[in-house]
């Protein structure tokens, strides 16, 4: 029995290298519909420590497992405020242009919007626009997955560049952005949940909350 | 007093009241634009230390300043430390209301009703609300405008001396308070001169102006004593009286865009653009079109058929023709402002103030006109209602662009200004100076070398160790230091110490990244205990 242990072992590990194998074939590259820029204002000179500095540079291929497709187009969207301007249904209705229809709006200060998926879902990416007609970077934000539609339990945050806690929902270590009609895509590394919130508290132009669109890619959670 | 009068006086307080509350109201919500705060420096400085110059190349004519004193006095206030925002904004809120009530007066004696309409559309307007809260010289401009004509109307139909003196100490307010007063007294002439003509030429009436030389010479006398009583700031800067001409010589280079002038040059159409439509980007379409249409339909009344008194039906009455004198002074006087700061190339919203008034005055006379057209009640009640549905849409427009967007680009009258995200700025640095061990002391370096660091100098003005560089010097390092995207990574390899950089806003598009010293940023944040994510 000794001497097939060392066969065994061998075996199993040969093993868990064919599987990955396949697990790895099955992901494949995300392939986003990316609005038009909008050509006009001025440029925003921004530097900071905290700001991404990949923002005029090709984006990488961004691989999902195999089957992730938008789970988010469509869902109830909810937030905590009623938006001033546009309706919380234009946030995942596909229409991402800077046109002056495709924007909503909530008041100033701290906010949330939140897209009910209507079961758990791993949430792999997320491609969110607060705002591309002219450049600006918006404070505080924040993305979360729970299937607590409070977020009270079981919260799960993917991204979070809050340097300086004024959320008090924990320090974020993420980086600061400018927007632009690339969006940006952020990195759920599969987070399992129901529903995703996203928080923000105003931007370098004003205290109020954008958004264009928000294009949540995963797969159900059957599916997994 | 009969019934109508009860109604009649309990409308004019009704709109004098809503003046009030459109004017005062929480005058501290909106940020300080740059100018703003340049002027609220220099009134601090004659608070503290009496003391205040003339400079023709900047900043207008001495009146702001020297009006607020009395309100700063009243406020117990000695420092520029102790002012606040609503202070300031409280003196021209006090003309904007004075504007509405000096605007029932002008249009009153030639129809009471449409001197409600006028006192209407004057409190209720857009432009004339929003720089009612703002602390620079344009309403009170725009008063001291208007009380010109109202005195020189009274002075044409009573020749009685007072009016001529009137008229003499509001020219002057008006020389010392904006250098653009030259443009309003061309245009004021030359409005007289052609309603003159008008009368002789077209309405074959022989008006004379029969001037008395004695009180033409009183009234020049007192305009000219209150300028250099301002500009010589009470006799103790006589060059200011001199500069008070020779800066004209400066305005005309700006007026045609010489220098930084040329980043405010807009096209013929942007006032008339700015108050019929402005739709920028997502959010609210504004217009001051009902104001504008019934200042149209007016002024055509006014040549065609100009309103009588109400109490004056014989033809030959000659208050009839004074009444249809200063109809046809307005229209032409209007015209003339519109045209005159229309074909300058230079132009900024606020400067569309001072016919924006005047078209308030005809849109007042225009709805007028438009509900006496037809005799019968039905169509009447349905022209007034529709007039005040627009003025209801007019109100809800106002309050928005005073509050919600207040400081925000889509508003037509919002311009270079100060955004909201400088208080989380102002914040930051008092949430720093809480944990300096020497508070308000806290040593705060400011690199902009281009000059573009106002309002700070009002928000840090409780902090008295600030330095706005104009270069980067041996030793940058402070407490807090402010600087511009440009500078940032020159100004990083030469800093001694570590410091916490985080992004701050001036305006929309223009950022100012912030270094905080590490030790005193890890004070501050040990105030707030969340764990990192």
């Amino acid at each position: 029995m000794r001497t097939l242990s060392p066969v065994i072992a061998l075996g199993c590990i040969a093993l868990i290298a064919v599987v990955s194998e396949g697990i790895a074939e099955e992901q494949e590259a995300l392939t986003f519909e990316l609005p038009k820029p909008f050509y006009g204002g001025t440029v925003v000179s921004y530097w900071s420590p905290q700001l991404d500095t990949r923002l005029y540079a090709d984006r990488e291929p961004f691989l999902a497992p195999k089957g992730t497709t938008v789970i988010s187009r469509g869902k109830p969207v909810t937030s905590s405020a009623k938006p001033t301007i546009g309706e919380l249904k234009q946030i995942n209705d596909g229409d991402k242009e800077f046109g002056k229809t495709s924007l909503v709006e909530l008041p100033e200060g701290k906010q949330w919007v939140q897209i009910d998926l209507g079961t758990p879902h791993a949430v792999h990416a997320v491609l969110l626009w607060h705002f591309h007609e002219g450049a600006r970077v918006y404070f505080d934000v924040v993305g979360q997955v729970s299937d607590d539609p409070e977020f009270k339990t079981g919260v799960m945050t993917f991204y979070n560049n809050d340097y300086d806690n004024s959320r008090d929902l924990g320090k974020g270590t993420d980086k600061e952005y400018i927007e632009n009609s690339d969006g940006r895509l952020l990195d759920a590394k599969g987070v399992v949940g129901r529903y995703v919130r996203f928080y923000s508290q105003g931007n370098t132009a004003h205290d109020f909350n954008n958004y264009v669109e928000i294009e949540i890619w995963g797969v159900q959670n059957s599916e997994l | 007093m009969s019934q109508n009068r009860y109604l009649y006086t309990a409308l004019l307080a009704a709109i004098l009241i809503g003046t009030a509350f459109l004017r005062f109201y929480d005058l501290g919500h909106r940020t300080m634009h740059g100018d703003e705060a340049n002027q609220a420096m220099k009134t601090g400085v004659l608070l503290e230390e009496g003391t205040y110059a003339y400079d023709p190349f900047e900043h207008h004519g001495p009146t702001l300043y020297y009006f607020s004193l009395p309100i700063l006095w009243l406020n117990g206030v000695e420092t520029v430390q102790e002012i606040t925002e609503p202070m300031l904004r409280v003196l021209p809120a006090l003309f904007g209301l004075a504007l509405v009530l000096l605007s029932w007066l002008l249009v009153a004696p030639i129809s009471r009703h449409a001197g409600l309409w006028a006192a209407g559309f004057a409190a209720i307007s857009h432009g004339l609300t929003y720089y009612s809260r703002y602390y620079v010289q344009e309403i009170s401009f725009v008063f001291f405008a208007a009380a010109i004509v109202w005195c020189g109307y009274h002075y044409l139909r009573t020749r009685k001396v007072g009016w001529a003196l009137g008229s003499g100490v509001a020219l002057g307010l008006l020389h010392a308070t904006k250098e653009t007063s030259l443009l309003v007294v061309i245009a004021m002439v030359a409005a007289l001169a052609c309603a003159l003509a008008w009368e002789k030429l077209v309405a074959r009436r022989s008006m004379s102006l029969a001037l008395n030389w004695k009180h033409l010479a009183g009234t020049f006398a007192a305009a000219v004593l209150v300028s250099v009583v301002l500009f010589t700031s009470f006799f103790t800067h006589w060059r200011g009286a001199l500069d008070s001409i020779l800066t004209y010589s400066t305005y005309l280079g700006r007026a045609e865009g010489h220098g930084s002038s040329a980043l405010h040059e807009q096209p013929w159409y942007y006032y008339l653009s700015l108050l019929a439509w402005t739709y920028r980007s997502a959010g609210p379409k504004w217009s001051e079109g009902l104001i504008l249409g019934m200042a149209m339909l007016g002024a055509v009344w006014c040549f065609w058929r100009p309103l009588a008194r109400n109490d004056h039906s014989n033809q030959s009455d000659p208050k009839k023709h004074d009444t249809a004198l200063l109809q046809r002074f307005l229209v032409f006087y209007t015209l003339f402002l519109v045209v005159g700061f229309s074909i300058i190339p230079y132009k900024t919203p606020w400067n569309l103030l001072i016919f924006l008034h005047p078209l308030c005055l005809l849109a007042g006379l225009g709805a007028q006109r438009l509900v006496g057209a037809s005799r019968r009640m039905p169509v009447r009640a349905i022209l007034v209602a529709l007039i005040l549905v627009g003025s209801v849409q007019l109100t809800q427009q106002t309050w928005h662009g005073i509050f919600r967007y207040s400081a925000d680009v889509r508003n037509p009258y919002v311009y270079a200004h100060t955004s909201t995200a400088i208080r989380r700025l102002t914040q930051r640095v008092a949430d720093i100076a809480a944990v300096h061990p020497h508070g308000d002391k806290v040593h705060i370096n400011v690199f902009r070398f281009d000059g573009d660091y106002w309002p700070l100098p009002w928000y840090f003005r409780a902090y008295p160790n600030v330095g706005y560089w104009p270069n980067i010097p041996e030793s940058p390092d402070a407490d807090i230091i402010i600087t511009s995207p440009e500078v940032a990574p020159k100004l990083q390899p030469l800093l001694s110490g570590e410091y916490q950089i985080e992004m701050n806003g001036l305006r929309p598009g223009v950022l100012m990244p912030t270094f905080i010293k590490k030790e005193l940023w890890e004070a501050f944040m040990a105030k707030r205990s969340t764990p990192t994510n």
